[in-house]
Parts: C-alpha cells; sequence; structure tokens
C-alpha cells in the first residue's frame, strides 16, 4: 500500500483572527470579518477601496523562524514565514527535534502573490529611475518569493515549489506535498497559500455587498486574504514520532474544466472520492467555498446535491471570509480538520433566502454535530476550476 | 486509477510532441538549426513600444506581434507553443476523456506584464486619476488559454519557481502523470518582455553591456528575453496505445532549494548539486553516464562560477559536454529551461550539442567542458537540464533516448 | 508617492544617517558604530551594500559612484563619501 500524506500541522491567519482557534470560535458564533479598506502608496490610479476581509491580525510577535531583516520582506511574504513557524510548532518541530533540512520541501499556492511587490517596483523604476529600484524589491514581486523566503526563514533545502490556479491553488499544493510525501521527494512538507488585499482586487471588489452564499439574491463576494500553513507528513512516519495527526489527506483532484463554461466541480468530487476509496454516502461534511457567485455556488450545488442529495451537512466559511483567493482551498482544508476532530459543522454566516433554482443542499445554519466518517473540501473558482480534497481523521 | 498505477509500477513518461517560440525561432526546425549554428538572438530592442522598457537590449520573438495589454502576449505565446507541441504529438483537439489531459506552464511574472500598458501610463502622466487597470488577469489564465484550445480539461495550472519553473512544470506534469492523475500532459514555459522584469534585473545590476557571454572570462550579465516552449508528456503506456512517436524519456526530475538567499546563488551551490544527484538518482542513472548537460548558463559572474563548481562536484573533473543556450536566446525567463529541454530533446535524436554563443575565453573559475564556437557531434543518450532561479529555487531535469527507455531503470 | 524625498537634502544629520543604515541592517543604532566593518562585523553583502547606496540615494537625492561600494566599509566612510556629495 502506498504511503499517507497526513496534516500534522495546521496555522492560519484569516479575517477572524491570527489563529486557527480564533477563526474557529468566530466562525461559531456568526461573526463575519469584513472593514473598510483602500489602497495606499500611490500604487493605483485613483482610489482603491472596498468593504473586504482583511486579515485580523499580521502577527508581528511571532518570529520568522529567527531569520533576520524582515524589513525586506513582502507582506504575503512575512505571512507565510510567520504563519509557518505557527504551524512548524504545531506539528512538534522546533530545534533539535526536526526532519532532516534537506528532506523537507516548501510548497505554495497563491493566485496573485507578490503583486503588490511587483507594483511597487513599476512605481518606483517609472518614478525614481530603474537604477533606484531596491535591490530587495524586485525578487519580493514574483510568483515564487513568498515561498522563497519560507524556505529561507526555515531552513528548507528540499523540494521547492509555487503553484497558481486561482482558487484551487492551495489543491493543487497539497497535490504536490501528498506526492512529494508518497513517492519519498520529502519526509515533511510545509504546505502553503497565501494571497493578500492588493489594489486590483480592492478596485474590483468596489461593488461587492454581504456575501450571501447559495442565496437568492447572491451577487459575488468581497475580497478577503488570508495565509495557511500545513505540515505534511507521511502518516507512518508521523506516529512514529508519535506526533498528532491532524487529519489525513484520503483523495485529491483538481481540475481545469472550463469547456463551455463547465465547472469541473462534479468530475472532481467523483475523482477524489474515487482515489480515497469512499462513497459519497458516508461523507460525514461537505465545505462549500461557496462565495455568493452566481455561477459557482451554483455549480457547487448541484455537484454536492448530485453526489450526497441533501443529507450531508454542507458548509461555507466564506460568507464571513470573502473570497480568499488562492488561500481559499487551503484554508478550506484547516479548518475541515478542525471540523473533523471536534465534529462540529460551523453556520455558514451571510445566507439568506433559499435559492429556489438550486438544488435542495443541507446548508450546515447553526454550529451542527456531525457522525463520524471522512469529509469533503469542494472549492471552484469563476473559470471552471475545481479541486476536491477527502479529508479523514485517522 | 490509482489500484491500476500500483498493478504496473509508476508510469514511465515519454515526450511525444515539442513546440517552441524562441529569438532565434519560431519552429522547432528552426530553432533548433541557428541553435546549432550559434546564431545569436539578442540586440536592440525594435518593437513599436520599445520606450516603454528601461533596457535597449533584449532578446524578442520576432514576426509576433501581440500586444502586451491584457497579458495578450503571454497568452498568445502560450497557445501557439502548445498548439505546436500538441500537433507534432498528433493531437489536434483532444477527444479522449478531457479530464485525464492537463496543462502545467511555468512562469517568471505570468501574465503580470499585461497590466504595463495602463501602469506605465499612469506613473508617466502623473495622472491621479488614470483609468483603472484591467482586471487582476493572473498566471492562471495561461493555462486556461491552452486547456480550452486544445481540449485538455484536466489538472492545469502554472508554477512558478522563478528562472526554474520550465523544468518545474516539466516536474510536476510527470507527477501527475506518474501518479495516474493524467495520461498526457501539456507542460512547458512561457514568458513575455516586460518592464518589471528588467527593472528587478537592473536593480540587481545584472543586465549585461553588450552580449549574454555564458562562462566567459568577461561576462557582465544577463539579457532580458521572451519565449514560450511546450512538451508533450504522456505515460509510455498510452503513447504506445496511441501509437504515438517517442522523442524521448523524461527519465528523471527533482528540485531544492538553496535556502540561502532571495538573489544570491548559494555559495557552494548546495541546491544546483543536489537537484542534479537527485534527479539522476530517480532516473537511475549514474553521473557517468550523463553525456550532455544544458546549462542554467545566465552570463552572471556568480551563477556560471558556482554551477561550474557544482557540475565539477557532481560529474568530477571530466564533465559532459556542457553548453549554455543562453548566449543565443538571452534569458528567456520562466520559458528558458522549457526550451532548454526541448534542445536536450533534440540533442539525443541527432547526436549534436550546440555551441554556447558567445563564449570567446573560457573562465578559468569555470572549469568545464564547455561546448563553444562550433556545435559538437557526439552520440548524447543522457542529456541532463539545469535551472536555477532566485530566491534559490532549483531544478533539474533528466531525458534519455527512446531506445534506452526500456533499460532506464 | 515614496516617503524618501527630503526638501532639506542638503542637510546631513549623522545620528540619522545612522539610524537609517541600521534600519536597513535591521540592527540597534548603537550597532553602527563609526568604525565597525560592515561586512567583518555587521555581515552586509554585496546585496546590502547596494541597498544602502540605492537607499542614501534616494533618501539624499544625490548619485554616488557604484564605484564606490567597495569602499563602502564603515560608517564613517558611507558618512564622509555623503557629506562630501552633499557639498558639492
Amino acid at each position: 500500500m502506498s504511503p499517507t500524506a497526513a496534516v500534522t500541522g495546521i496555522a492560519l491567519a484569516s479575517p477572524l483572527g491570527g489563529s486557527l482557534d480564533a477563526t474557529w470560535e468566530a466562525l461559531l458564533a456568526g461573526r463575519t470579518g469584513f472593514t473598510p479598506c483602500t489602497a495606499t502608496d500611490g500604487l493605483y490610479p485613483g482610489d482603491a477601496k472596498a468593504t473586504a476581509g482583511a486579515l485580523a491580525d499580521d502577527l508581528p510577535d511571532v518570529p520568522a523562524f529567527g531569520r533576520k531583516r524582515l524589513r525586506a520582506l513582502s507582506r504575503e511574504s512575512l505571512l507565510v514565514s510567520r504563519v509557518g513557524m505557527l504551524a512548524w510548532q504545531d506539528a512538534g518541530f522546533g530545534p533539535g527535534k526536526a526532519p532532516d533540512p534537506e528532506e523537507t520541501a516548501v510548497v505554495l499556492g497563491t493566485a496573485a502573490g507578490g503583486l503588490t511587490g511587483y507594483l511597487q517596483v513599476m512605481r518606483d523604476g517609472l518614478t525614481l529611475g530603474p537604477e533606484l529600484v531596491s535591490p530587495y524589491a524586485g525578487p519580493q514581486g514574483s510568483l515564487n518569493a513568498a515561498a522563497s523566503d519560507l524556505s529561507i526563514a526555515a531552513g528548507a533545502q528540499g523540494s521547492i515549489v509555487t503553484v497558481t490556479a486561482g482558487r484551487c491553488s492551495g489543491a493543487h499544493a497539497l497535490t504536490v506535498a501528498a506526492d512529494y510525501v508518497r513517492t519519498g521527494q520529502a519526509q515533511a512538507v510545509l504546505v502553503a497559500a497565501v494571497d493578500v488585499l492588493d489594489p486590483l482586487r480592492l478596485a474590483a471588489g468596489e461593488r461587492a455587498g454581504t456575501p450571501r452564499p447559495f442565496g437568492a439574491d447572491r451577487a459575488g463576494a468581497p475580497p478577503g486574504e488570508a495565509a495557511v500553513v500545513l505540515v505534511v507528513e507521511d502518516a507512518a512516519r508521523a506516529r512514529a514520532r508519535g506526533a498528532r495527526v491532524h487529519a489525513e489527506i484520503a483523495g485529491v483532484s483538481a481540475l481545469r474544466g472550463g469547456a463551455d463554461g463547465a465547472s469541473a466541480a462534479a468530475p472532481a468530487f467523483a475523482a477524489a472520492l474515487a482515489e480515497a476509496g469512499v462513497a459519497a454516502g458516508d461523507l460525514s461534511l461537505v465545505c462549500s467555498s461557496a462565495a455568493g457567485d452566481p455561477l459557482t455556488d451554483r455549480a457547487e450545488a448541484f455537484a454536492v446535491h448530485g453526489a450526497v442529495g441533501s443529507g450531508t451537512p454542507v458548509h461555507s466559511p466564506f460568507g464571513a471570509l470573502g473570497d480568499c483567493a488562492g488561500a481559499t482551498a487551503l484554508l478550506q482544508v484547516a479548518l475541515t480538520a478542525r471540523a473533523l476532530a471536534d465534529r462540529c459543522a460551523p453556520p455558514t454566516a451571510g445566507r439568506g433566502a433559499a435559492d429556489p433554482d438550486l438544488p435542495a443542499v443541507a446548508i450546515s445554519d447553526g454550529p451542527r454535530d456531525l457522525a463520524g466518517g471522512p469529509a469533503l473540501v469542494l472549492t471552484t473558482d469563476t473559470y471552471g476550476q475545481a479541486s476536491a480534497v477527502v479529508l479523514r481523521t485517522p | 486509477m490509482a489500484a491500476m498505477a500500483a498493478q504496473t509500477g509508476p508510469a514511465r513518461v515519454v515526450v511525444t510532441g515539442l513546440g517552441v517560440l524562441t529569438p532565434i525561432g519560431t519552429t522547432v526546425a528552426g530553432f533548433w538549426d541557428a541553435a546549432v549554428r550559434g546564431v545569436v538572438g539578442t540586440g536592440p530592442l525594435t518593437r513599436p513600444d520599445a520606450a516603454d522598457f528601461p533596457a535597449a537590449l533584449a532578446g524578442e520573438v520576432a514576426g509576433f506581434d501581440a500586444p502586451r495589454a491584457g497579458g495578450e502576449r503571454s497568452l498568445a505565446l502560450a497557445r501557439a507553443a502548445a498548439a505546436a507541441a500538441a500537433a507534432d504529438a498528433g493531437i489536434h483537439r483532444w477527444t479522449g476523456d478531457p479530464y485525464r489531459a492537463g496543462v502545467c506552464l511555468g512562469t517568471l511574472l505570468g501574465s503580470r506584464a499585461g497590466l504595463e500598458p495602463a501602469v506605465t501610463g499612469f506613473h508617466r502622466a502623473a495622472d491621479a486619476h488614470g483609468a483603472p487597470y484591467p482586471g487582476p488577469r493572473a498566471a492562471p489564465d495561461l493555462t486556461d488559454a491552452v486547456a480550452r484550445e486544445l481540449g485538455f480539461l484536466g489538472p492545469g495550472l502554472a508554477v512558478a519557481t522563478a528562472c526554474a519553473s520550465g523544468n518545474s512544470a516539466l516536474a510536476h506534469a510527470a507527477d501527475t502523470i506518474r501518479a495516474g492523475r493524467a495520461d498526457v500532459m501539456i507542460a512547458g514555459g512561457v514568458d513575455e518582455l516586460s518592464s518589471g522584469i528588467m527593472m528587478m534585473f537592473s536593480s540587481l545590476r545584472s543586465l549585461a553591456p553588450d552580449f549574454l557571454r555564458p562562462f566567459d572570462r568577461d561576462r557582465a550579465g544577463l539579457i532580458v528575453s521572451e519565449g514560450a516552449a511546450a512538451l508533450v508528456l504522456e505515460s509510455y503506456e498510452h503513447a504506445r496505445r496511441r501509437g504515438a512517436h517517442v522523442h524521448a524519456e523524461l527519465a528523471g526530475w527533482a528540485s531544492a532549494s538553496d535556502a540561502h538567499h532571495m538573489t544570491a546563488p548559494h555559495p557552494q551551490g548546495s541546491g544546483a548539486r543536489r537537484s542534479m544527484l537527485r534527479a539522476l538518482k530517480s532516473a537511475g542513472i549514474s553521473p557517468d553516464r550523463v553525456d550532455h548537460v544544458s546549462a542554467h548558463g545566465t552570463g552572471t559572474p556568480s551563477n556560471d562560477r558556482v554551477e561550474a563548481q557544482a557540475l565539477r562536484e557532481v560529474f568530477g573533473p571530466r564533465t559532459p559536454a556542457v553548453t549554455s543556450l543562453k548566449g543565443a536566446l538571452g534569458h528567456t525567463q520562466g520559458a528558458a529551461s522549457a526550451i532548454e529541454a526541448v534542445a536536450c530533446v533534440l540533442a539525443l535524436r541527432d547526436g549534436v550539442v550546440p555551441p554556447t554563443a558567445n563564449l570567446v575565453e573560457l573562465d578559468p573559475e569555470c572549469d568545464v567542458d564547455v561546448v563553444r564556437g562550433r556545435a559538437r557531434e557526439m552520440p548524447v543518450r543522457v542529456a541532463v537540464n539545469n535551472a536555477f532561479g532566485f530566491g534559490g529555487n532549483t531544478a533539474c531535469t533528466v531525458f534519455t533516448r527512446p531506445s534506452t527507455a526500456g533499460s532506464a531503470r | 508617492m515614496p516617503e524618501q524625498t527630503t526638501s532639506a537634502a542638503a542637510v546631513l544629520d549623522t545620528e540619522d544617517l545612522r539610524s537609517t543604515i541600521a534600519e536597513i541592517l535591521d540592527v540597534d543604532p548603537s550597532e553602527v558604530t563609526d568604525t565597525a566593518d560592515f561586512k567583518e562585523d555587521l555581515d552586509v553583502d554585496s546585496l546590502l551594500a547596494l541597498e544602502i547606496l540605492v537607499t542614501l540615494e534616494r533618501k539624499y537625492q544625490v548619485k554616488m559612484e557604484e564605484s564606490n561600494l567597495q569602499l563602502m566599509r564603515s560608517f564613517k566612510v558611507v558618512h564622509d563619501l555623503l557629506a562630501e556629495k552633499l557639498a558639492a
């Protein structure tokens, strides 16, 4: 039997709090994380402002694995380095107790990592001249900066890659991590996902109202930001070192979709279940990425209904967080691991009147006890992309 | 799916299609002919919007006039390379299960360059109320365009490891096939010229004043270029079943991080050395069987010195025939190692290693067997493709002739 | 717009310069003594030296020759070079 990839460390920062605990408690209490935000620093013509899911806490006091000269890092790089430190500790790693650095990999998913840094380089280069662009700034504007900074901070010398596929970026990152662990390309993987509020997303979110996941009056979501880092290891190795396993990654599928605008939600759902060897009826929870988008919520409702009907509880955290872009899928994985551990689904914030054009699904409307059994994380985007991750408790 | 893979062992990954657009040629045949002749494709930037770029020299894909705005140029480059590779593989539009065919492209900046006309207009005009920028079109669009056009609707993503992105895309696509999540993948890399990347290399004082001279004593930096390459990868079984011609086997791949510095390579080339060794190990091939290394060879003082040192550590003092195509191409960013992967496959096919253009006097600090002056005709059975990006991201791929595919491990 | 421009560019405040450099190096200003060797004592590599140069060029609106990078080995040298540029 091929090795099983397990999640042994979890840490995150979201609009609802600077930790998994804080975010979880806020979700259970039905709180939302939206505040007015404005882009600064002359990066964008005119005002780019929106009500958005801004991070509740940038964790300034968390050491980035002891790395110095943090001033030169982008916000994405700082966030994943700090959240990564917390995930590393959560996995029980630390000085004198860590996997071989050469066997420690970094995989990061992001939709637009480094975009703010890129706009800063353009601003400085165009207004001051290319010679006066800070030599530290340029590399921070590329997609791979945050993963590189995390690997430098953590001293992780193993495989490294940044993956980008819209909201499904985190699911692709998790797939890469599971491959690394299963094929022996790494002993431990820091799997990260990050996207922050940049001027383009704020400008695009200017008219977004409160998100209404699956709601009849849904009209899009405000932008949100988040940083999530998981530690993924071989389950047997994790148990051998006495680590706590938050959840096992039983199956993953991430598909492009998009033929004639069709979503890949249903095929991804089915493929992940098949890889996990799990029957749809055995799922105890579906964590949906519905954030009030007319098309993606519809695709998810049909995929969920087609697989599990209206019995299995369905929960989306994005009515409270906004559209967290490339951090979406990994945020769902972290929250779903918690839901499985606590056997509880939080309410879906913001859901209003049910849409009569959508098939009936059991949208969670209050903290709800779960039966035991695996859970599925479903993530979609407006391009038709979809990913599904099956998680189970050990 | 998983059960089938378990019965037959890990899938072998083969190359069945090639497509390139480069500053020295926009077809595989044209590119290879120019590479073997040592044609140099960098020079003064001539495109109509040249004034918007902060460098006078570049490597442009000639005869390719797609505009930047909205990311159109990167999209067009990616689509053209992918379509050429698919056609070479005998695939015009995918008619099998669409979710078993995927796309994985490496890129440094994605279609971020598409923002530049608007950003440049805003800052140059010092107009605080300029036009809003176009939407946040980011890297996934590159993949989306290719996937829709060819009907490859399975695993689809872009990967970024800076200048190593092409190899990283090949590695991830190969992992995807080996894990049984796809039968066929289009993998490669794409980047267009952008002000942003030129500003970045300028801020690092890494731009060459005239030519990119890999491993030369007088090397003084790189020249930014644009380009795209795509390779059709599939499992050997799948290629055999559909009767596809196999160009080569992608026998091994690996990546490693220096975990040292955002812009400087590790002084002992730690990541570079481990990437090469791991890729060879994954191919089941010992270093002494390698005939040719397509070097990263960017022409910056530190990269070439460190790469040469890593090559000597992996291969000993008698290294395989090393060449860097960047003298000819300039640095095509995220496309570089994908283009160089195509060159490796062609070197295996033709038994010829192209020369390192612009190399006049080998730096004694880069004491490896660099092919220079003219192409070297020699049997090439195993080729290693190096790619090292800033952030300490390194990635290597290993290609073998199809005839040795059966005995590769 | 970027924050570094100053109309009082000609005035060189020694302690302000010291804290500017300390901030770039992420150390306490007291560590940036007049004679501490940037490379040996403060771990300044070539990129960091370039960052100091660019930051000073932006802040004081002067052009410092990059050939000076090799010379910029201590706070005192940087201070004197900058004072010379500003006086010119």
